[in-house]
């Protein structure tokens, strides 16, 4: 079933498009979660998604439906990993991933007249624009998908070295171009 | 909050296309082994052939009806800006969403009924060989027979495909353009021909409803010499992938012939997610007549599976929609029983199955590449369609002259359906647990595909694609 039909099922109230989501993004989905949750709450959280989807849709038209869910599952995700106790928290690649990114904005408290998290985005793609295709790969599949290092590694054919001075490169560039546009 | 939680959250709001680049490289490792497999996935084909032959017949050539095929923009391409990213998904959804046709109701109720019909007469007596079937493929061809035929011929075939005249055209044009697809990524190319003897009159007008309602193209030459029965044997294999060139290799028309019709259908596609070759095991398959080693795909996810009173079932989705299915029948149940289920067409059909559940399922799936040809004749003849065989019955005057005694000397029917793997994770070789009437178990089933199953390719007609039943992988 393609993406505009299985949306169209979401529209038309149709619950099989909660059957036809499973068969054909559960996996997926369920691998974003389970990068940073056990397989327990993964699957919670995967149902959650759809539950989502589902209130969503309408009005939502998704252009890309697997990118769209994706998102819902990385959002609850993290919900999820920051309401678990601090031990729990600070085993996870969630945590690792926020020790990086202090590296570009430290981890003090966000200031008053905090910016909307939507125009922070919008920076956030044009500096990404500014970046060579394989670094922005590197940077969006660790802090978007918080994939491990090792399997994006493995996927572009470098070494985890590799890998990891890239990320180090784009985190001070990330640090510089936020600075001088004065955000966070 | 802190600075660094809200970048992270902001990483969560970037553009589709940064996304979708990264996305594309996740599991790439396996992708890029499916890449030089040619087959990775699913490829088939099917023909079907049938014959015209004639007592007498003499007069002037004809011109040819060549037939292009819609044009499908290219499957979308994930690199470059978000405008064009967006352009080309648009481009493509676009060409897709002008050629398929909303079937109603009625119309899938008409093909919902022939292949309950069909599927266990055209799988029937298997007696441990593979046996392979498109029933889309030949309800095409069958309906395009009926577009030559008149009176109690053509009634005798409409009877059997449940809709006649003007709505059986119809309703054959939606099946031909709902199939269709050509886009780079998934190709399925249901292909029509005629094959008409210099020197026989004909009536245009069937030719041209065959060539604008079915995509049919026509050809007109000497059945006796080399140069023409060349020039069917090279459209066979250039509309089929060369996947049956061995079928058709065999291909020798009878001078008499007057006219032969070629139905195809050409399929390739890749899984939705692919098999992990890696995971890939030896094992051993129980066939129907002895042991044979085979390579057994494996795979786990959380998925649906499927049981019914005669088999459990379960199926792996198809690139861009549609499911490959996997029916194991209960031990003890032979084919032509499981064949008679109306649980199983009702599965398929997707109307309200309620032998479901959803389970982490693990399902071993051996490689195979079967095919298989049969007579349609036969098929034809045991299901009501008697005169258009019989030389005095036969009614083609919609195509030649009563006078010519055109009739059918054949009808033949072959195929060939081949998967393989590709994907990720691990799963193990474990012995199946539970099989057939019962529900599965809450949590977790394993099911082994180690003797012979039926498997099913269902796409977005109501009508199957191509089904078989493995004996042999």
């Amino acid at each position: 079933m393609t993406d505009r039909e299985i949306v169209s099922l979401y529209h038309s109230r149709d619950e099989s498009a909660i059957r036809e989501t499973e068969s054909k993004y559960g996996r997926y989905l369920f691998g974003v979660a389970r990068n940073l949750l056990d397989s327990e709450d993964s699957r919670e959280c995967v149902n959650d998604t759809y539950l989502r989807a589902w209130n969503a849709m309408p009005p939502h038209m998704p252009q890309f439906l697997r990118t769209f869910l994706g998102r819902i599952t990385r959002a609850l995700a993290i919900d999820r990993i920051r309401a678990m106790n601090s031990v729990r928290r600070a085993a996870s690649v969630y945590a690792v991933s926020l020790e990086e990114l202090a590296e570009c904005v430290g981890d003090g408290d966000t200031p008053e007249d905090t910016l909307e998290n939507k125009r922070l985005a919008e920076a956030l793609n044009l500096w990404l624009d500014s970046l060579s295709v394989g670094t922005r790969q590197i940077f969006v599949r660790r802090y978007y998908y918080f994939d491990p290092l090792r399997e994006i590694a493995a996927d572009l054919g470098a070494s985890e070295a590799k890998v990891k001075s890239a990320l180090h490169r784009a985190r001070l560039s990330l640090r510089e171009y936020l600075e001088r546009e004065d955000l966070l | 909050m802190k600075k660094n939680e809200q970048l992270l959250d902001a990483v969560g709001g970037i553009d589709d296309r940064h996304v979708n680049e990264a996305d594309q490289t996740r599991g790439k490792r396996a992708l890029r082994k499916a890449a030089i497999r040619w087959g990775a996935g699913i490829c088939a084909a099917a023909v079907v052939v049938v014959g015209v032959g004639v007592a007498l017949g003499r007069t002037p050539s004809y011109a040819i009806v060549e037939v292009e095929y819609p044009y499908m923009a290219p499957y979308p391409n994930m690199e470059g800006s978000s405008e064009e990213v967006n352009a080309s998904y648009e481009a493509w959804a676009d060409s897709r969403d002008e050629l398929s046709v909303r079937l109603d109701d009625e119309q899938k109720e008409i093909l919902v009924n022939f292949t309950k019909k069909m599927l266990p007469v055209l799988l029937a007596g298997n007696d441990g060989e593979n046996l392979v079937t498109s029933p889309l493929n030949v309800y095409m061809a069958l309906s395009m027979l009926a577009e030559l035929t008149g009176g109690e011929s053509r009634a005798q075939i409409e009877a059997l495909l449940g809709v006649s005249g003007e709505e059986l055209r119809t309703l054959a044009n939606a099946l031909w353009r709902n199939q269709y697809a050509n886009d780079g990524a998934r190709t399925c190319i249901p292909a029509n021909s005629i094959w008409l003897r210099e020197g026989v009159k004909w009536n245009q007008e069937p030719l041209d409803v065959l060539a604008s309602s079915y995509y049919a193209s026509s050809y007109q030459g000497d059945f006796g010499s080399d140069g023409y029965t060349k020039a069917m044997k090279s459209w066979l294999n250039e509309q089929t992938g060369g996947l049956l060139s061995d079928y058709v290799e065999d291909i020798q028309p009878d001078a008499n012939t007057i006219l032969t019709l070629l139905s195809t259908v050409y399929y390739k596609t890749k899984w939705y997610s692919e098999f992990d070759p890696d995971e890939t095991t030896d094992g051993v398959f129980h066939g129907a007549s002895g042991d044979v080693d085979a390579e057994f795909m494996h795979y786990e996810t959380d998925e649906v599976y499927y049981w019914g009173d005669t088999f459990a079932a379960v199926r792996h989705t198809i690139d861009e929609g549609g499911y490959m299915w996997f029916v194991l029948p209960d031990e003890g149940m032979d084919f032509d029983e499981l064949l008679a289920d109306e649980g199983l067409l009702d599965m398929l059909s997707g109307a309200s199955y309620k032998n479901y559940k959803r389970l982490i399922v693990n399902k071993s799936i051996p490689k195979f590449d079967v095919s298989s040809s049969l007579d349609l004749s036969e098929i034809m003849t045991g299901l009501g369609i008697t005169d258009v065989f019989d030389r005095f019955a036969a009614d083609f005057t919609p195509l030649v002259a009563g006078d010519q005694n055109a009739y059918l000397s054949g009808a033949t029917h072959a195929e060939r359906v081949a998967i393989d793997e590709e994907g990720i994770t691990a799963a193990s070789y474990v012995e199946m647990t539970m099989y057939g009437a019962a529900p599965p178990p809450d949590e977790r089933v394993e099911i082994v595909f180690d003797r012979p199953f039926l498997f099913v390719i269902t796409e977005r007609n109501s009508i199957p694609l191509f089904a078989g039943v493995v004996n042999n992988p």
